[in-house]
């Protein structure tokens, strides 16, 4: 190229953006002009001024009035006849298409529910302005443990505390709602005052609280959500003032808030929220029940917050040795608090789900492939006729554009299908389940995902078959043949490979969750009903009140036909607890606040145990007598005997909490271990103590009965109303509820881990099984020639096997590979088995190769079987090539020397 | 005036430009003398586009001139503004000069 003659680059994009009448004359004036510009300005201004021409043209303007074949509509036009002439192609072969589709709408499908799963519940932002700045504060104890905070820990943080633009407090706490309906039972918190403030959100209605309503003494106001206001008030706008009885007491309406807000805990579905009174924050220092969450200063950042909080956290150690000695803070950001543990399981999920659509896409381009060279003769002809290179890439990328829109929609439709039949899975297992929806972002999210698929599924036969046409009568053959069947076996092994992993995956989740359901709880779940019964505010300030109500109503109950047992207990197992630490009556000398072990704290009524069926190791359980507040007797497990008294009797030792004024109390029995924190966690130690040492409302009345403890419920209901028509009763459940609300997590990814494989499967068995069809159906001349040549049935037998299951296996040994690689990660995932378990993985390739094989068997028997002369097989390929959609195999050249020229033998020996 | 038949302000001044140069104007040569008189700056592309779109609306005529006199120089095309066109142009003057009837020069920029 000499230096005056216009570059290759702009020349060619005006060559494209000019109408066709004009574009040599006006390429030749912007040659004459680049070469005087050249001449006159030198060539690096004479380029710049070339650009110009290409990039300051105002071309959108002149298409659309400019030439007779203006560029945007000439591209709308042919992609408008690319996807006319695509869809004839579809339609013509339905059941080609529906597979295709079918694969398609499955792979996209379990993506986009899946995606929609994640954006809802780990990627939606929280909703409040500025919320990357909520953090959630933790005391974090000598022990290790981390949670709530102490009334005055947390007040003093408030005081000293440079890093928080504000910083508040909340328990959370169902309350009783009372006035003229039935009584019921509401989700509630209450907050200290600077709660709307940290979250940055004013009243839709009315006010927020503000430091009057903190007052001593101050009328009790209460703020209500959205939906409460809904359907409490049927949305009346003249809400404010009006008076809601909370827990016996009236409470004035203040303030509505917008809907969605939802704070502190993202999902709770709060109804209302009161102020926490200063009550709650002069409790003790070692009552740790109030937790945090902050809103940081702009200027400050996690970890200068954490390093102030635990600098005032030092001192507060230092000052209150008895109570603080060890204790520090954590500050974690809000989202990362709630959803954390989620993240792992959840894109897990993902990497399943992306496997599947993987897997889809093989087996479509496997189909695409065996079309395109179906379709050689056809490419061919329309090069014959002029069609250009780009005008056929664009054909093929326009029919895979279709396939995956069409794919997209029938994934669209089985996402929403499938997030509605596991709708109450979601719900059991995710927090924010109630985010999850097919929105905008997750549409965006499937159109990416189907244009993606498109593209790679257009350009793969492409890239295999090259268009081999040639001149129209010449050998259609691919010259490619040798290519294209090592990119059909990339493809098996790439899907086997998938498979396996995920197989592998799923067999794990699944052993997990078996391992979850056969751990010994250490009671009896089934057949016991259970219930919440609160009786608290005014009428209940007197714990003897509160007592009495539950021994009536637990008498009652006794009484009732059915009922063979009926106690009640602070804390249901499974579900957590709250915890204390104890001295021993005559070891005082050895009680180290920081060294002794955290014990589980329940109260009891009796028939606890009974009704539990928790056996009783040593002793007795509680009776009668032992529920004088002044002589306590208590019951223990045998973790807490194990781990305080060690080969010592624990019977008739003494204990208390009470570290300063010592409060003693007998331990009367020992009994089994019950798992407190969770289905998975370990027993820990456990205390039982009467109900009456520490007669807080809130208690589960657990009932067993004969037959389905449900049935009581009605009756259990009545002795409730009999002994205080105002109390609402709450959370009726069964203890197998309870326990299958613990399992929930591992049911979640037991179940859609295993969908997902099984779906791969399913994806994998079919895709193998067309390519073996098709590739015995396009080899029967070659088998035909074998046989001639003296191969009998089981050689062909194995010969087809064989070719199809290599690459399955080498696929096997890959994904195994990848697996032992991915095993460590998935460790963190299993429960009760080892990730790299010869069993596991041994049933999880059984798993996928038996289908295989079998895949492979069915076209093998067949081409072995099939009757006949070997000649009459040759002579007939062509026409069983057609049937197979292989019209691409129309001569057979067989010389006299060597291999036959266009046999595709593969990397097989000769016959 | 038939609608359709309404100049654009690149229209009129490539149209305008090519009824000065009289016939066989190349679009460099208009470009060129649109620059020179205006100062308008258009691309060669603009203004071919132009032309072609002047040529539908029967304001101007092509035809294809003998070949560039240098190597491998290529035919290009000569256009000629139409008696149409020029008689558009006269209508649009005399427009254009109705609507200035009675208005006195620019204001200067201190007034």
């Amino acid at each position: 190229m000499s230096g005056t003659e216009i570059p290759r680059l702009p020349r060619a994009l005006l060559g494209v953006l000019l109408p066709r009448e004009i574009r040599a004359s006006a390429i030749e004036d912007i040659s004459l002009a680049y070469r005087r510009d050249v001449s006159e300005l030198g060539p690096l201004r004479a380029r710049l001024r070339l650009w110009r021409e290409v990039v300051a043209t105002n071309w959108l303007a002149l298409w659309w009035d400019g030439g007779d074949t203006p560029l945007l509509p000439r591209i709308v036009e042919d992609l408008r006849q690319d996807l006319w002439y695509g869809a004839r192609q579809l339609l013509r072969s339905p059941v080609f298409s529906t597979g295709v589709l079918i694969t398609l709408g499955i792979g996209i499908g379990a993506n986009t529910a899946v995606f929609g799963i994640v954006r809802g519940v780990l990627l939606q932002p929280l909703g409040y302005p500025d919320d990357d700045r909520l953090v959630t504060v933790l005391s974090e104890g000598g022990d290790g443990g981390r949670g709530p905070a102490s009334g005055p820990d947390f007040a003093d943080w408030r005081e000293l505390t440079r890093s928080f633009e504000a910083l508040a407090a909340y328990a959370p706490g169902p309350v009783n709602l009372g006035g003229d309906g039935e009584p019921a039972r509401i989700v509630g918190a209450r907050v200290s005052e600077d709660m709307f403030r940290t979250f940055g959100v004013q009243a839709a209605l009315g006010r927020v609280l503000i430091p009057d309503d903190y007052r001593p003494r101050a009328q009790s106001v209460v703020v209500v959500s959205h939906g409460f206001w809904n359907r409490g008030f049927v949305a009346d706008s003249a809400v404010l003032g009006r008076s809601v009885t909370l827990n016996d007491e009236p409470h004035v309406v203040v303030g509505v808030m917008p809907e969605g807000f939802n704070a502190p805990v993202p999902w709770a579905r709060y109804d209302v929220w009161t102020a926490l009174s200063l009550q709650s924050l002069a409790e003790g220092r070692d009552w740790r029940r109030l937790h945090v969450v902050g809103r940081l200063r702009s200027d400050a950042d996690l970890g200068s917050a954490e390093e102030d909080l635990q600098a005032i956290a030092a001192r507060l150690a230092d000052q209150y040795p008895a109570s603080n000695h060890g204790v520090t803070t954590r500050v974690i950001p809000l989202g990362e608090a709630y959803l954390g543990d989620l993240r792992g399981p959840l894109w897990l999920l993902g990497l399943a789900a992306g496997a599947v659509l993987l897997i889809a896409c093989v087996n479509v381009a496997g189909m695409l492939l065996a079309r395109a060279v179906a379709r050689q003769e056809e490419v061919a002809m329309r090069r014959a006729l002029g069609a250009r290179h780009g005008r056929l890439v664009r054909q093929f990328l326009a029919e895979s554009l279709l396939v995956c829109l069409v794919g997209g929609a029938v994934g669209i439709f089985l996402a929403r299908w499938s997030l509605s039949a596991f709708g109450s899975l979601l719900a059991s297992a995710l927090p924010r389940s109630g985010e999850i929806q097919l929105d905008g972002g997750v549409l965006a999210f499937t159109a990416m995902a189907s244009l993606g698929v498109a593209v790679a599924l257009g350009l793969a036969p492409m890239a295999s078959t090259g268009f081999a046409g040639g001149p129209l009568g010449a050998d259609p053959r691919p010259r490619h043949g040798r290519a294209r069947a090592r990119l059909g076996k990339t493809f098996v092994a790439v899907q086997f490979a998938m498979t396996l992993l995920l197989a592998n995956g799923a067999v794990l989740m699944l052993r997990s969750y078996l391992a979850v359901t056969s751990i010994e709880l250490g009671l009896d779940p089934d057949g016991v009903a259970t219930l919440t019964l609160t009786p608290e505010g005014a009428r209940y300030e007197d714990p003897r009140r509160r007592q009495a109500f539950f021994s009536g109503v637990l008498d009652g109950i006794r009484s009732l036909p059915g009922v063979t047992a009926v106690g009640a207990t602070s804390k249901l197992p499974l579900e957590g607890g709250s915890n204390t630490k104890v001295m021993i009556d005559g070891r005082e000398g050895e009680f180290v606040q920081a060294q002794a072990p955290l014990i589980e704290l329940s109260r009891v009524m009796p028939g606890y145990f009974e009704t539990m069926r928790i056996p009783i190791v040593s002793g007795r359980v509680l009776e009668e007598r032992d529920f004088d507040p002044h002589a306590p007797g208590i019951v223990i497990n045998q973790t807490m005997a194990r781990r305080l008294f060690g080969a010592e009797a624990p019977l008739g030792q003494r204990v208390s909490w009470e570290i300063e004024r010592p409060h003693w109390m007998t331990i009367v029995g020992v009994v089994g271990d019950v798992r407190q924190w969770g289905v998975e966690e370990a027993a820990v130690p456990e205390m039982y103590v009467p109900y009456s040492v520490l007669p807080r409302p809130r208690m589960f009345v657990v009932v067993r009965g004969e037959g389905d403890p449900l049935t009581l419920i009605p009756s259990i209901r009545r002795v409730v109303t009999a002994v205080d028509p105002l109390l609402p009763v709450s959370d009726v459940r069964t203890m197998d509820e309870v326990r299958a609300g613990a399992m929930a997590g591992r049911r979640f990814n037991a179940a859609l881990v295993s969908l997902l494989a099984g779906i791969a499967l399913v994806l994998v068995t079919a895709g193998i099984y067309a390519v073996m069809a098709q590739h015995a159906a396009r080899r029967t001349k070659e088998i035909g020639i074998r046989m001639a040549l003296g191969a009998d049935s089981w050689d062909t037998f194995r010969h087809v096997v064989t070719t199809g299951m290599t690459p399955a296996l080498l696929g096997v040994f890959l994904g195994l590979g990848a697996f032992l690689w991915l095993a460590p990660l998935l460790g963190r995932f299993v429960f009760g088995v080892s990730a790299t378990d010869p069993f596991t993985v041994a049933t999880a390739t059984t798993f996928v190769v038996l289908p295989g094989l079998l895949a492979c068997f069915v076209p093998a028997r067949r081409a072995a079987r099939t009757p006949g002369d070997p000649r009459a097989r040759i002579r007939s390929s062509r026409s069983e090539g057609s049937e197979a959609g292989t019209e691409g195999v129309t001569r057979l050249v067989i010389q006299p020397a060597g291999r036959p020229r266009d046999l595709d033998f593969g990397d097989e020996p000769g016959p | 005036m038939p609608k359709g038949q309404n100049l654009g302000e690149a229209e009129h001044l490539v149209l305008l430009a090519a009824f000065r140069l009289g016939a066989d104007a190349t679009g460099a040569d208009i470009r060129d003398e649109v620059a020179r008189r205006t100062g308008r700056d258009l691309t060669v592309s603009a203004v071919y586009v132009t032309l072609l779109r002047l040529e539908r609306k029967g304001m101007v005529t092509s035809e294809l001139g003998d070949p560039t006199p240098v190597r491998g120089g290529k035919a290009r095309r000569h256009f000629t503004v139409s008696p149409h066109g020029v008689e558009l142009l006269y209508d649009a003057r005399e427009r254009f000069d109705r609507m200035w009837e009675g208005l006195g020069p620019a204001p200067t920029g201190d007034a």
